[in-house]
């Protein structure tokens, strides 16, 4: 099914609006890799120490990382872990989910006749009135 | 003294401004792979599911308002569904085009569909239970007058209701079709790394913020026993889904269980969709926020507080920007110094470097289902650029707006742009009568 409905249009598309959304998107691609230069810099100084690679790693990341890159993980995994552990906690359930609903409990529900709303789920074509106040007021099968 | 302090409380803001999207996004992969690990991985195709312990009767609830040009390909994709037992309602909520002509035209055709139309339009919410009350099935799979269902999604829905009894409703993996435009490309990405993940992870941290109003199978006893959907929220789907999980029933996420959707493919559809959102999620917010108070309701106030602090978040970022422009007008030192939050820096390329990786791996999660989702990545780099503001700004005009709304005013529906179409698109071919005997 897939291809069959992926709707594809670009080619129809007006040629000026094409190009400017392939060249602005292309021109975001080449600004977010400029961004990275200070790194790809400090990474080139770091080698430049001749230090071993796990240190060079280590004084790489935390250059980029905002905080310590250990605290981040350690305060994410302990998220999770905790999340999961929220979910352990006694909590409400239904107590009556077998009980499914009968014609009558509708019937009441809505405060319609119950053979009329029978006469509606066998109507192929049927038309439901409202009053102002949203309630149904009346089911009409017309076939 | 009180420099310091108003320094140290600048200081958290700055780093809850940065750190708060970083971290909810690495939490989101790791819940989202979780989610795959234990619900994804062993299972078979999407389109070869394990046959059933049963197969109990079903009724596709579509409810259309003004759907003329699409109700036709819809009923078509629905009266092809692979399921033995089903009936498929088309709820004409009043429309103003042709949508009752094209229905009563189709009804004859197709023993399993018929047709409800309300005499006068109600709103989503009212069509939706109208139908409830008039389908002859207890399992009810509610879609979008424009959506398209996968043959095999009644499949992979209904074996969550036969394997537990407490399950009120399965919502579905909206994919989108309309894919020409920057805007459409885009929110392919989006609908996978975002929606598709957070409701992943929420799963396997316990509860769903919300189903998909586009797909989601619901019992129909349950939702009777919660008062059905409320006529006065914009967004009807968030509302049943904390209706329901405040009521104790569990809800769910199917990511086999697909439909075709239509988004919009101009600034204004887009800006009108997010501020629906957004201002229903707020209406939610207001109704609901009194969970705190319930013990037994603790399993959704992680949902809650993440809800709190995203609101939080976008108003502080707001703040930011405004004291940042501030700044740039008002005498040095009268504000305290303060790089733009927009203009890139080491956080925010970190940042964006997370969003680009969360597109790569929900990428890989959702080409399970949705093929050549990978030439989309080209558009993705929009989205920590510049596509995450409208998201933004909709939060923060929508807070005030869901505020100011007076409680019990009916939602009705609202029209929106369908993005770019072809006549050639609408492909979903008709099956022939003699193969769709009622059941």
């Amino acid at each position: 099914m897939n291809a069959r409905v992926i709707i594809n249009a670009r080619r129809q598309l007006d040629w000026k609006r094409r190009v400017f959304s392939d060249v602005v998107t292309a021109g975001l691609w080449i600004g977010w890799i400029f961004l990275w230069l200070p790194v790809y810099r400090r990474l080139h100084q770091v080698i430049g120490l001749h230090l071993n690679f796990d240190l060079a790693a280590h004084e790489v990341l935390e250059a980029v990382a905002p905080i310590s890159y250990l605290h981040s993980i350690v305060a994410l995994i302990g998220t999770c872990v905790l999340l999961l552990l929220w979910t352990l906690l006694p909590r409400r359930t239904v107590t009556h989910a077998h009980a499914t609903e009968t014609l009558a409990d509708y019937a009441s529900a809505f405060a319609l006749d119950a053979e009329l709303i029978a006469r509606g789920r066998r109507g192929r074509i049927v038309t439901v009135h409202h009053d102002a106040e949203g309630r149904i007021r009346a089911i009409e099968p017309r076939a | 003294m009180f420099k310091a302090l108003f320094h140290t409380l600048w200081l958290a803001l700055q780093g809850f401004v940065y750190h708060y999207p970083l971290f909810m996004s690495y939490l989101w992969m790791l819940g989202a792979a979780l989610f795959y690990w234990r619900h994804e991985r062993g299972d078979p195709p999407f389109d070869r599911p394990r046959p059933l312990a049963g197969t109990p009767p079903v009724s596709v609830l579509i409810p259309c308002f003004n759907e003329g040009p699409h109700a036709e390909e819809t009923l078509r994709a629905a009266l092809a569904l692979d399921y033995p037992d089903f009936e498929v309602i088309a709820i004409n909520d009043g429309s103003r085009d042709d949508t009752a002509e094209v229905l009563d035209r189709l009804a004859p055709l197709h023993p399993r569909l018929r047709v409800v139309h309300l005499a006068a339009n109600q709103g989503k919410a009212m069509a939706l239970q109208a139908g409830s009350l008039l389908a002859n099935a207890e399992i009810l799979i509610c879609i979008d007058g424009d959506a398209l269902l996968d043959p095999h999604c009644a499949h992979w829905m209904v074996r969550h209701f036969i394997e537990d009894p407490d399950v009120a409703a399965v919502t579905g993996n909206p994919r989108i079709r309309n894919r020409s435009t920057l805007l459409g490309r885009v929110q392919v990405g989006e609908f996978s790394s975002i929606v598709g993940m957070i409701k992943r992870a929420q799963r396997s941290f316990g509860s769903l913020f919300t189903v998909s109003g586009v797909i989601t199978a619901f019992r129909k006893s349950a939702v009777h026993q919660v008062g059905y959907w409320s006529a006065d929220v914009l967004t009807e789907d968030i509302d049943i889904t904390w209706k329901l999980q405040r009521s104790g029933w569990d809800v769910r996420f199917e990511p086999r269980a697909l439909v075709w959707i239509l988004m919009p493919e101009t600034l204004k559809g887009l800006w009108k969709q997010r501020l629906r959102w957004a201002t229903g999620g707020a209406q939610v917010l207001r109704r609901n926020i009194d969970v705190f108070l319930r013990p037994s309701q603790n399993h959704l106030w992680p949902l809650m507080i993440e809800l709190c602090l995203s609101l939080l978040w976008s108003y502080t970022l707001l703040a930011m920007v405004v004291l940042w422009l501030l700044g740039l007008v008002l005498p040095h030192g009268l504000l305290p110094a303060i790089g733009s939050p927009l203009i890139p820096e080491w956080s925010s390329v970190l940042l964006g470097a997370t969003c680009l990786l969360q597109f790569g791996f929900s990428k890989w999660l959702d080409s399970h289902y949705d093929h050549g989702l990978g030439r989309n990545y080209y558009w993705m780099v929009w989205y920590p650029a510049v596509f995450w503001l409208i998201n933004i700004a909709a939060t923060v005009v929508a807070f005030p707006k869901a505020l100011a709304r007076r409680s019990g005013k009916r939602a009705r529906w609202v029209s929106p742009d369908r993005g770019v179409h072809v006549a050639a698109a609408t492909t979903v071919p008709p099956r022939p009568v003699e193969t769709e005997a009622a059941s």
